[in-house]
């Protein structure tokens, strides 16, 4: 068994009178895939938004296994220190920027040269900014977008904005990688493709942390799934064993009383 | 910089540009060229060009809309303007004063405005621009009030005395380039590229792990320390300041230059605030018609080209060559 990268102890979320997320525990372990499905309106967005900070939970910890470091009450950017970075579900390219700017945003967790770096620009700030730009570079040509380097982000196709976000991401040189559905406004063709980059991000030796709906899509990649329902975690396992759990039918499919009550 | 890769070109900023030549070899020759007269009007307008430049390093880099920059302004001349009143500063000393205090003061403001957003980011940079104005004219122990400071020694440089309106000229120039070259490096630095991710989208710029309230009291910082500058600069060739110069009017039309020129763009903002100078200047002789005219032609300007005469940044700081073009 790897070793555990990030325990969350019941976290919950709420909003006004909405409990979005309820006592939600999991475990993440080093180097693994973990699925996150789930229903519309689940809570997966919300889990991810508790886990970099964008949202505190209303109550509950998470606690990254190396440095016993709670990330709650953390900002996202202190998050993303720690070694945790993220897409969007809707694409969230800086869209004023070029493809390869946007990657080299990324490195900024990782470079140093500040106001006197760009006033006298000396042969460290230099080096510094071509491994900025060598950094990006590799990343674009890993998700296979290097020709468009000098594109505006927002003249990208949207699937390509999508792998973007994913490099820029990456960039940051994250140990556990949070992917919120990245095959989302993907022709099938693109999605599988996709998934085949996540397969081999985890080769990398980066944690993958991923959200979809699509049953068919993550049963394929993930080691592991938790499956969330109105906040709550109802199922935890391997997609096999997820698959045919009687609970996460009912959620997805719906419960026999619900069907009755909308009639 | 790998070999491999064919589809890269080359990494530079700085490319001759024909048109940069002919402006630097203009603006050097120029003095010889025309009038004291427009000496005179051609000094205002580098002061305009920094106070624009410094405003745009918040507008344009930062996003931060601030509608009190005149403030700065008035904070940086009243630095050099007081010193001289009380121990006669000699300029040189004043002038990195002017800006470390007029940069203090950005950062004070830059406090407030961290906890607001979008359209409330005007009203708090609204109030403190009125407030500075309001302190200026009643702090009459320290600044005389309405009645301004005057009297202030021409600058001197190792027994050079800048005297003449050719020397604030040149001067001015100076600090022009060296602003404007700091700003070009600045905007395609590792600290640029994070301002205008804060610009872009403030909360994916925070999950790559950029310090949001840093970065926008950074950015106040400097661009108030900047117009710090100007206003020392300023308040040493009129040889004399009055809290009437420092008001919501010059913010406004500071704001405007920027706007004009096309927010984020260096060269546009630039030309943005020499066009806002020098056409009110030229209309003159309407005299009460020629506010309007300039309000109209910016209408005008705004409709059919909202995104200011140069449009928006261009960047392209990597050329990179696509193996499909």
């Amino acid at each position: 068994m790897p070793g555990r990268y990030l325990k969350s102890k019941n976290i919950s979320k709420v909003f006004g009178g909405v409990q979005a997320l309820q006592n939600v525990s999991f475990e993440v372990f080093q180097g693994e895939i973990l699925g996150l499905i789930g229903p519309n309106g689940a809570g997966k967005t919300t889990l991810f938004n508790c886990l970099t900070g964008i949202y505190a939970p209303t109550r509950g910890e998470i606690i990254l296994e190396d440095s016993r470091r709670n990330l709650v009450g953390l900002k996202p950017a202190e998050v993303a220190k720690l070694g945790i970075a993220r897409t969007f579900q809707n694409s969230r390219v800086f869209s004023g920027m070029t493809t390869l700017e946007n990657v080299m945003v990324g490195c900024h967790l990782w470079s140093h040269a500040g106001l006197g770096g760009a006033l006298f620009a000396g042969k460290r700030v230099e080096k510094e900014e071509e491994e900025i730009i060598e950094n990006s570079l590799e990343l674009l040509e890993f998700l296979e977008l290097a020709p468009l380097a000098n594109t505006l982000a927002s003249a990208l196709p949207y699937g390509f904005q999508r792998r973007l976000e994913i490099a820029r991401a990456m960039a940051t040189h994250p140990q556990l990688l949070l992917l919120d559905e990245p095959p989302c406004g993907m022709n099938p063709h693109e999605s599988r493709a996709i998934m085949e980059v996540i397969r081999r991000i985890r080769d990398r030796e980066i944690t993958v942390l991923i959200i979809e709906h699509d049953m068919k899509v993550i049963m394929g990649i993930s080691d592991r799934v938790i499956c969330l329902d109105h906040g709550e975690k109802i199922c935890e396992g391997p997609p096999q064993v997820v698959q045919k759990d009687p609970k996460v039918i009912d959620a997805y499919l719906g419960r026999e009383e619900d069907a009755l009550r909308t009639e | 910089m790998r070999m491999d890769r064919p589809y890269i070109k080359k990494n530079q900023i700085w490319r001759t540009n024909p048109w940069l030549l002919a402006v630097i070899i203009l603006s050097l020759i120029f003095p010889w060229l025309s009038p004291e007269y427009y000496v005179d009007l051609a000094f205002n307008v580098l002061i305009y060009v920094i106070l624009a430049e410094s405003l745009n390093i918040i507008i344009g880099f930062a996003g931060l809309l601030n509608l009190g920059h005149a403030a700065f302004f008035g904070v940086g001349a009243y630095t050099y303007g007081i010193l001289w009143r009380f121990f006669q500063l000699p300029f040189f000393f004043a002038l990195p004063l002017s800006a470390v205090f007029a940069a203090i003061m950005g950062l004070l403001l830059g406090l407030p405005v961290l906890r607001v957003r979008h359209d409330y980011i005007a009203i708090v940079t609204l109030g403190f621009g009125e407030v500075v104005k309001l302190i200026l004219n009643n702090w009459t122990d320290l600044t005389d009030g309405p009645n301004g400071l005057y009297g202030m020694a021409p600058p001197q440089l190792w027994g050079f005395v800048l005297r003449s309106r050719t020397h604030y000229y040149y001067l001015a120039l100076l600090l022009v380039y060296l602003i404007l070259f700091f700003m070009v490096r600045l905007g395609h630095s590792r600290l640029g590229r994070a301002w205008i991710a804060i610009r872009e989208d403030e909360v994916s710029a925070a999950t790559l792990g950029i310090r949001i309230d840093r970065l926008k009291l950074l950015a106040f910082t400097v661009g108030a320390g900047l117009a710090g500058v100007a206003g020392c600069l300023m308040a040493s060739k009129h040889r004399f300041i009055s809290p009437a110069g420092f008001g919501f009017y010059e913010s406004i039309i500071i704001l405007c230059m920027v706007i004009v020129g096309g927010i984020g763009n260096i060269p546009g903002v630039v030309l943005g605030a020499s066009i806002l100078y020098i056409v009110p200047e030229i209309l003159r002789e309407f005299s009460d018609f020629r506010m309007i005219t300039v309000g109209a032609a910016m209408i005008i300007l705004m409709i059919f080209r909202p995104e200011g005469i140069l449009g928006k940044e261009k960047r392209k700081m990597i050329r990179v060559r696509s193996p499909y073009s």
